[in-house]
């Protein structure tokens, strides 16, 4: 069972490849080995582990749920790829990109898992190159800074084993903490590297967005952001001291970015990265309730960042760009990409009556008893990345459509529509949570025991 | 077959010998050559110098991995860098093509070719001093003067470099001269599988970025 959540993928995803040209069937299959990848993933945590050349295998709890959740949204999009194309190898290259991080958060020696994450990124960036516009530029440049990101994150690992083992040789933990975060903020956006996936958003295509900025980025997050992955204490702390600078650091500069953003798919990746750096301040407290709420909110970040990603592709069909001032009458020509944007957008500033209002109030709360300051800072400055969204509605809004617009598709927006309904009523009924099997919520916040 | 086998024994152990020969001078004349094919601007001639580098890092590595790995690391080196020639051959004509037809900014992307070995000169140095500070106590002396330094001409190539060939061949050598120093110490058959898989990835990748970089080059001059 264990084998079979990255040889589905990798299977599948050569079969796709062979049936390319048959859209209908490739979004199906591709769509179909997500949700068996989702299933096997909640079943997987308490299976024996499996031995491949030496190295064992297995699922954490930790991770189990939200790749599930990352599958879902993956069949998604690989649905919504046959409505709205995103690319003859997109499918493929989605499918490998999942099955490499899948073995990446099984994977006991974090060399090996390193390794494979390293996988996945590459198979991930070539779904941004298109024979339009700059995108093979941005992936060129995007390759070179996610592979050197790659190395520290093995020299990073490297050093974690050397001591795990118990060897003198190598980075201190200290250096090692140091590395490693550097690679995340490399690998996930983090500040001063976040321009790359505001690049992406613009440029890229939705499939890319979502697998680059949901899927790479909760991999890197749940397989090497764990503190207790130093075993040295030193290490841990000054670990938890840089992500914690890190995401207030990607907080601030992304909502200020956010608030003066013209163009949808800009305002979308800023404030997907403010969401994203808060999270970090979430697991950085290091308290067994943050990192609960850090979970639960990064799961609503995802949701989130796919359904307005999804919402942001049908915009720009209708209306051939993203500039917000180019969108008025969208209400008329696009009422649920529109209606997905909004939520999904509010979602990822933690407005009320949205799925991201309460995973944010968790950690706000959390926060403020450790310094209320702050905490008036980040209500402020989350108003920021809301306000773009505000403008949105408000071109949205407009009765006359802009001459030359079209109207969206339906299957597309449907699913752009159910991603939406699922975030609002969290947003205006947080007991629906309460409909997820016990079991697998539980698996959602998982946190490990303390060492 | 057993006569072809000990022949190709006999000259696998001859390649051995000159390695364990091979003195940081004579490494550092090749690493030199490398040095001035990466500064010109013509992409084949870069596509060349990756192949020289896979020689040279196969060459150190050989006494220290095991005999089959080295053969199929060999095999994955011819692949690529013949991969990566083709790409480059393409970009070429691409590039002739478009000067022919019309002047543009494409046949002025490079800063010259004194430019780019004043930076890979000075990326070598980088390297040497490295080298010399930071010794690794578990790598052979030639064989980290060589991952150094082919990874940091990668470094500079991929800073200076245009267009995603020429950054591209960059983060191979940067990749090539990070993997000669960690299969020097790991023997595991799991990490030196993955490493020799994410090679071939990374050269599929830049070479799918470049025939889009080229597909989109030929849209922008056909009207």
């Amino acid at each position: 069972m264990t084998l079979g959540l990255f040889l589905v993928p990798f299977g599948m995803g050569l079969l796709v490849w062979i049936l390319r040209k048959a859209r209908l069937l490739a979004a199906s299959f591709s769509a179909a080995a997500c949700v068996v990848v989702a299933i096997l993933a909640l079943s997987a945590p308490g299976a024996a582990p499996i031995v491949i050349l030496g190295r064992p295998f297995s699922l954490s709890a930790a991770s189990a749920a939200h790749l599930a959740l990352l599958a879902l949204l993956m069949a998604v999009a690989f649905l919504y790829a046959y409505a709205i194309p995103q690319g003859n190898l997109a499918w493929s290259l989605g499918l490998v990109a999942l099955g490499f991080w899948a073995a990446a958060l099984m994977a006991t020696s974090a060399i090996v898992a390193g390794l494979l994450f390293l996988g996945g990124a590459i198979s991930a960036v070539m779904l941004v190159p298109s024979p339009h516009g700059e995108t093979a530029m941005i992936g060129s440049r995007l390759l070179v800074l996610l592979v050197l990101g790659g190395i520290l994150l093995l020299m990073a690992a490297q050093s974690a084993e050397t001591f795990a083992i118990g060897g003198g040789a190598g980075l201190s933990p200290a250096g090692g903490a140091f590395i490693l975060t550097l690679a995340l903020a490399l690998l996930t956006g983090l500040f001063p590297f976040f321009l790359w996936f505001s690049q992406v958003a613009e440029e890229g295509t939705p499939l890319a967005v979502i697998v680059l900025g949901a899927a790479m980025s909760t991999t890197a997050l749940l397989r090497f952001g764990d503190p207790s992955f130093w075993v040295a204490p030193l290490g841990q702390v000054q670990m938890t001291a840089l992500l914690r600078i890190a995401g207030i650091g990607t907080f601030i500069a992304s909502c200020v970015a956010a608030a003066v953003q013209r163009r949808l798919g800009r305002l979308l990746a800023y404030s997907t990265l403010a969401d994203w750096g808060l999270i970090l301040v979430g697991i950085s407290l290091r308290q067994g309730a943050a990192l609960d709420a850090a979970m639960l909110h990064l799961a609503f970040h995802n949701v989130a960042l796919a359904a307005a990603a999804l919402a942001n592709g049908l915009l720009r069909r209708s209306f051939g760009e993203d500039s917000l001032s180019r969108l008025c009458g969208a209400v008329r020509r696009a009422p649920l990409a529109l209606l997905g944007v909004i939520t999904g957008g509010l979602s990822l500033s933690g407005m009320p009556a949205v799925a991201g209002f309460w995973g944010r109030l968790g950690l706000y709360r959390l926060w403020a008893a450790q310094s209320p300051g702050w905490l008036v800072a980040f209500v402020f400055l989350s108003l920021g990345s809301a306000w773009g969204f505000v403008r949105l509605t408000i071109y949205g809004m407009e009765p006359a459509p802009l001459p030359g617009s079209r109207r969206e598709r339906l299957a597309p927006a449907l699913l752009v529509l159910g991603l939406s309904a699922l975030l609002v009523a969290v947003g205006l009924v947080p007991q629906v949570l309460s409909l997820i099997p016990g079991e697998w919520l539980r698996l959602l916040t998982y946190r490990p025991p303390a060492p | 077959m057993l006569k072809g086998f000990s022949k190709h024994m006999a000259a696998l152990d001859w390649l051995i010998r000159i390695a364990q020969g091979l003195r940081p001078i004579q490494v550092g004349a090749i690493l030199a050559l490398l040095m001035i094919l990466l500064a010109f601007e013509d992409r084949r001639v870069s596509g060349l110098a990756l192949f020289l580098q896979y020689g040279l890092l196969g060459l150190l590595t050989l006494p220290y991995v095991y005999t089959a790995v080295a053969l199929a690391r060999g095999v994955l080196a011819v692949g690529i860098s013949m991969m990566l020639y083709l790409s480059a051959w393409r970009v070429q004509r691409q590039v002739r093509r478009r000067e022919r037809n019309a002047p543009s900014p494409l046949g002025r992307q490079g800063l010259g070719a004194l430019f780019n070995l004043s930076a890979l000169a000075l990326g070598g140095l980088l390297a040497y001093g490295v080298w010399s500070a930071y010794p690794l106590a578990l790598v052979p002396r030639p064989l980290a003067l060589a991952g150094y330094w082919v990874a940091a001409l990668g470094l500079v190539t991929a800073l200076i470099g245009e267009g995603p060939l020429r950054r591209g061949i960059g983060l191979m050598l940067i990749v090539s001269g990070c993997e000669s120093l960690y299969l020097a110490v790991e023997r595991g058959l799991l990490v030196i599988g993955l490493v020799g898989i994410l090679d071939v990835m990374l050269a599929l990748a830049l070479v799918y970025t470049t025939e889009m970089w080229i597909e989109a080059q030929q849209g922008v001059s056909t009207p």
